[in-house]
């Protein structure tokens, strides 16, 4: 495993409001990172601090091995390209954006034009290159401040909840640059509230809550009460490894729910008959939602869907093991 | 009513009049105010932008006290002007006193603080996110500064204009460090002064009514270049 960024005893607050406070982890080189999690988690935070334009209060962010400090040096800077969520796009056209980026680097002038066409296209964007960038939907401005980091061929590509504004098209465009990118050896880390989807497409995944890790997939959360070594949610009960006493919600990780025609004679405890109500291609898998008592998201392979013959309203049985049930309290 | 209407007829009567004495005027006041700006804007701008960017201690401060200076009387600034630039004065053999340069030097003296601090609150206003897209993509020395003050020039423009509104309507300076020399360094403000202490209230107020023409025309210049987006 290599690692790019090591991170130690962060701290980090805004007002004297703590906003992350992650004592270690760790995001390897050339694969997909999402960090994923509700609003106000500190992903936005924690990317502003691995593109270098915030230092934690407390603690050590290492890249390639130097420690991050306060003047980063600018070689290492310029590996880096980071997408605000919401980002700034300077007066001008979108061309005039990318080249904006280009100047910066000081690449030859007689090079802007044919550098930044070649981004803008390879991000899929095709609006006119006339219009103002000012004028651009949401969706086309985050493609042009891609195009304008992609046109420095960054090593470390951060990006800000790059999916929000998208239409599907655009979506799934990106999801299989970014992919070609990190086969390409391009680390990237990317910032979601689509739990689901990061599970489905990401190679790792990092879940927020609060400004810490959350250990737990912010996915089939379940809301109940514990009695006698099982979890009552209203409407199913769930049953609980051993040792698992205290909490008020559960989760199970999409990926640990197994999907059968028929109720399966196994060492799983938990079987659950559902109907399937949502079948949705996700980052290369199919999400299934199944009612069974409770709302159920399970990620499967396409291959398995196929061999399952899947179809809306098709009778199915939801099971998973009692281990896979994560207790918490939130 | 009258004294109003027949100063305004006044005042057209003068536009059109072609009078060569007050077309003279109005020329001397533009060129000191313009040439008062663009000394200014040299100095200014890159001390605004900087201002503007730069956190150290100390700094609010700084801008409290540039903000202060907005409140400057005229003839304060040419009472410590004419004492440099006075026979008698440290620089008084350059022989500047009652020139066009020494009204062009005060009137800079006065606009200054105020179009630093202006550009200044022009920057720091400017969408927080600019400033850090700069530093992410790597942006440094000239190029940082020529990208700040390119994505903030509606507020430099408006620092701009105002340095040259307060120069263009200042008359102490211009009194005291000009002389009010008719063909050399009157301008339409000392004019007005003058015919208005003759008892000459018309004309003064005519020369008024132009004056404020003339910013008008300069204010719509300066926005004509700025475009919108």
């Amino acid at each position: 495993m290599n690692i790019l960024y090591e991170i130690c005893h962060l701290e980090h607050s805004y007002d004297g409001q703590p906003v992350l406070a992650i004592p270690k982890l760790t995001i390897e080189t050339g694969k997909i990172t999402a960090l994923v999690g509700p609003n106000g988690a500190g992903k936005s935070t924690l990317l502003r601090m691995l593109a270098l334009v915030e230092l934690p209060d407390k603690g050590v962010i290492s890249c390639q091995g130097h420690r991050i400090q306060k003047n980063p040096a600018s070689s290492l800077r310029r590996k880096i390209g980071w997408v605000m969520q919401q980002p700034y796009l300077f007066h001008g056209t979108a061309l005039e954006n990318v080249a904006v980026g280009l100047k910066c680097h000081g690449v030859a002038k007689g090079r802007h034009r044919e550098k930044a066409l070649q981004a803008l296209r390879r991000v899929g964007f095709d609006a006119s290159l006339k219009k103002p960038a000012m004028d651009l939907s949401g969706g086309q401005r985050q493609l042009v401040a891609l195009a304008r980091v992609l046109a420095l061929e960054p090593e470390i590509l951060l990006l800000d909840e790059p999916f929000s504004h998208l239409d599907r098209r655009s979506h799934e465009h990106l999801e299989s640059l970014l992919r070609e990118l990190s086969q390409k050896g391009v680390t990237v880390v990317v910032s979601s509230h689509d739990h689901l989807r990061a599970l489905a497409w990401a190679d790792a995944v990092v879940a927020l809550e609060d400004g810490r890790l959350a250990g737990v997939p912010w996915v089939n959360i379940l809301t109940g009460s514990i009695e006698q070594q099982r979890f009552k949610t209203g409407k199913i009960e769930v049953l609980l490894a051993n040792g698992q006493l205290a909490g008020n919600r559960i989760a199970i990780h999409p990926r640990d729910i197994v999907l059968s025609k028929q109720p399966l004679q196994s060492s799983m405890r938990n079987r659950f008959p559902g109907r399937v109500t949502g079948l949705q291609e996700e980052g290369g898998c199919v999400r299934v939602t199944v009612m069974a008592g409770e709302r159920f998201e399970v990620l499967i392979t396409q291959e398995s869907s196929q061999e399952m013959g899947l179809t809306l309203g098709q009778p199915l049985w939801v099971n998973f093991k009692s281990t896979s049930v994560k207790v918490f309290y939130s | 009513m009258d004294y109003f209407r027949s100063s305004l007829n006044a005042a057209l009567a003068l536009l059109i009049s072609g009078d060569w004495e007050v077309y003279f005027i109005v020329w001397t006041s533009l060129k000191i105010s313009l040439a008062a700006v663009a000394l200014a804007s040299v100095i200014a701008v890159p001390c605004g932008v900087t201002l503007g960017i730069a956190e150290f201690a100390g700094k609010r401060l700084l801008r409290q006290g540039l903000g202060s200076l907005m409140a400057l009387p005229t003839v304060v600034v040419g009472l410590l002007l004419y004492g440099l630039l006075s026979r008698r004065g440290p620089l008084g053999d350059w022989g500047l006193l009652y020139t066009p340069t020494a009204v062009v030097i005060g009137e800079c003296v006065l606009i200054l603080p105020v179009m630093i601090h202006l550009v200044s609150t022009a920057v720091m206003g400017s969408d927080p996110r600019l400033l850090l897209t700069l530093k992410s993509l790597g942006a440094k020395g000239w190029r940082y500064f020529v990208l700040v003050l390119s994505e903030t020039r509606a507020g430099v423009l408006a620092a701009l204009v105002t340095g040259f509104g307060r120069a263009v309507g200042e008359v102490g300076i211009a009194m005291m460090l000009g002389g009010n020399i008719q063909g050399l360094t009157r301008t339409m403000t000392t004019a007005i002064a003058l015919e208005t202490s003759k008892g000459e209230f018309e004309l003064g107020l005519a020369l008024g009514i132009l004056l404020l023409t003339v910013a008008f025309i300069i204010n719509g210049l300066l926005v004509w270049l700025q475009p919108e987006k």
